[in-house]
């Protein structure tokens, strides 16, 4: 057996220690140079290699424990029973966080469902809806866009700027697309957001896209999401539909009844 | 219901029993559920989750949580060195392989917690080691220390373990001899 070679700047002692990590992919170029160099000649470092290389193979293909249908009914149940909003039962809220392809798979199936629950949707009241900071953000700036009487000329060059002043896709409600009329980037609660103007029924619409981050902070907006599949209210004159997209959300906020707007809504 | 499978074995991993297991797993989701807003990373689920779990296992099962600070960790990490600079690597490769998810689960519970769980969200959950500091709160350098020492310490709770085992079926077996030899020779 070779003794370990001490003629290293590094102690042998602390190289033996950065094995793990070596295995782990977790050392930086110029320790991992270091280490193979030191690993040729040591023959302990050698066998510390082997056992933390066969640790980690074994534990790696360690299999999980899979949880019965009971338990997962089961908390099911029990976090249906903790809110206190009607609730249609569905288990979408979770399947969404499943992984990222497959929840928003899931969400085309959970779109025609909302189709049936077009008539039945769940709206808000006004002071409920305030008090939703994006729902309330989004109002604000789709007042002060409506009381200045002016929207932004739509052109190529301000479409791009738009799609690249947000970090998430940005598309215009495909049934509504020759209907577009201006766009612009905005700030909603403070992030950055992009607003696109249609003309529907004569009155300006407006959709905010917002990051689906923020989109899901919001307790009511979540809820309403897991149970109609989209969250619909009133804003005195004015309404508002929010709907999930792919690594966004939109807020669609006009002058019209809350079921014109959805109906608008739902060809995303 | 997301990461469901991996929650429940990492719970069985700290508790031992699949009835107290599912009880954590069960108060973690319920939490989750109600601190939806606390989401701050969709990409980031598991760790959210798991470190839901983590509170809620010290705060509800602090008193049923194995504390094994008392072991002769050193003792165990000279185990597995000493064995393996003493023979060839194979036959600890082949103890490992042959060794089942249920007894690895034992011996990893007869691990100390912060040895234990550093080598799981690794070895089994994938997690990088900046994520494992973020997770459990201690330093990055701790963090790669612990996984190291880790992998020694279980290293060295299967070779103890298939030296008991060894033995024990030995003694089990002469045993069944000289019962044999004493029917025999009635």
């Amino acid at each position: 057996m070779n003794t370990p070679n001490t003629s290293f700047d590094v102690p042998h002692q602390r190289l033996r220690e950065q094995i793990g990590a070596y295995v782990d992919g977790e050392l930086s170029s110029s320790e991992v140079a270091i280490l193979e160099k030191h690993l040729l000649t040591c023959t302990p470092c050698q066998n510390e290699l082997t056992l933390q290389e066969s640790i980690q193979k074994r534990l790696q293909n360690h299999s999980l424990e899979r949880a019965s249908a009971g338990l997962r009914a089961r908390i099911e149940r029990q976090c249906e029973a903790s809110s206190n909003i009607r609730h249609v039962p569905s288990t979408w809220g979770w399947k969404r966080l499943a992984s990222q392809s497959g929840a928003w798979g899931g969400w085309l199936v959970a779109a025609c469902l909302v189709v049936a629950l077009l008539l039945n949707v769940h709206s808000q009241s006004i002071s409920r809806t305030h008090s939703i900071p994006m729902v309330a953000s989004v109002f604000a700036d789709y007042q002060n866009r409506m009381a200045g009487g002016e929207l932004p000329a739509d052109n190529p060059p301000a479409w791009n700027r738009l799609r690249h002043s947000v970090s998430f896709p940005v598309e215009p409600i495909p049934s509504l697309k020759n209907q577009l009329v201006a766009v612009w980037s905005t700030k909603i609660r403070g992030e950055p957001a992009a607003a696109l103007a249609y003309r529907l029924d004569n009155q300006i619409i407006v959709q905010y896209v917002v990051s689906q981050k923020l989109f899901f902070r919001q307790n009511r907006v979540r809820q309403a999401i897991h149970d109609f599949g989209r969250y619909s209210a009133s804003l005195g004159h004015d309404s508002v539909v929010a709907w999930p997209g792919k690594n966004q959300g939109s807020v669609l906020i006009g002058a019209m009844p809350p079921d014109r707007l959805l109906a608008a809504s739902l060809s995303m | 219901m997301p990461h469901i499978d991996r929650l429940l074995s990492a719970a069985r991993r700290h508790l031992g029993s699949r009835e107290l297991a599912e009880d954590l797993v069960q108060e973690t989701y319920l939490k989750a559920w109600r601190n939806f807003a606390s989401l701050d990373d969709e990409l980031r689920v598991y760790p959210w989750l798991y470190r839901i779990m983590r509170r809620e296992l010290a705060d509800h099962y602090r008193s049923l949580a194995r504390r094994r600070a008392l072991m002769p960790i050193i003792d165990l990490e000279m185990v597995a060195i000493e064995s393996i600079q003493a023979e060839d690597a194979d036959p600890f490769e082949k103890t490992l392989t042959m060794l089942d998810g249920e007894r690895l689960n034992y011996l990893f519970a007869l691990m100390p917690d912060e040895f234990a769980e550093v080598l799981a969200l690794r070895d089994i959950e994938g997690f990088s080691y900046r994520e494992i500091a973020d997770i459990t709160s201690v330093p990055i350098g701790t963090v790669m220390s612990r996984i190291s020492r880790a992998r020694r310490l279980l290293a060295g709770l299967v070779l103890q373990y298939e030296d008991t085992n060894d033995r024990v079926l030995k003694a089990a077996a002469t045993t069944d001899n000289r019962t044999l030899i004493g029917k025999r020779s009635r």
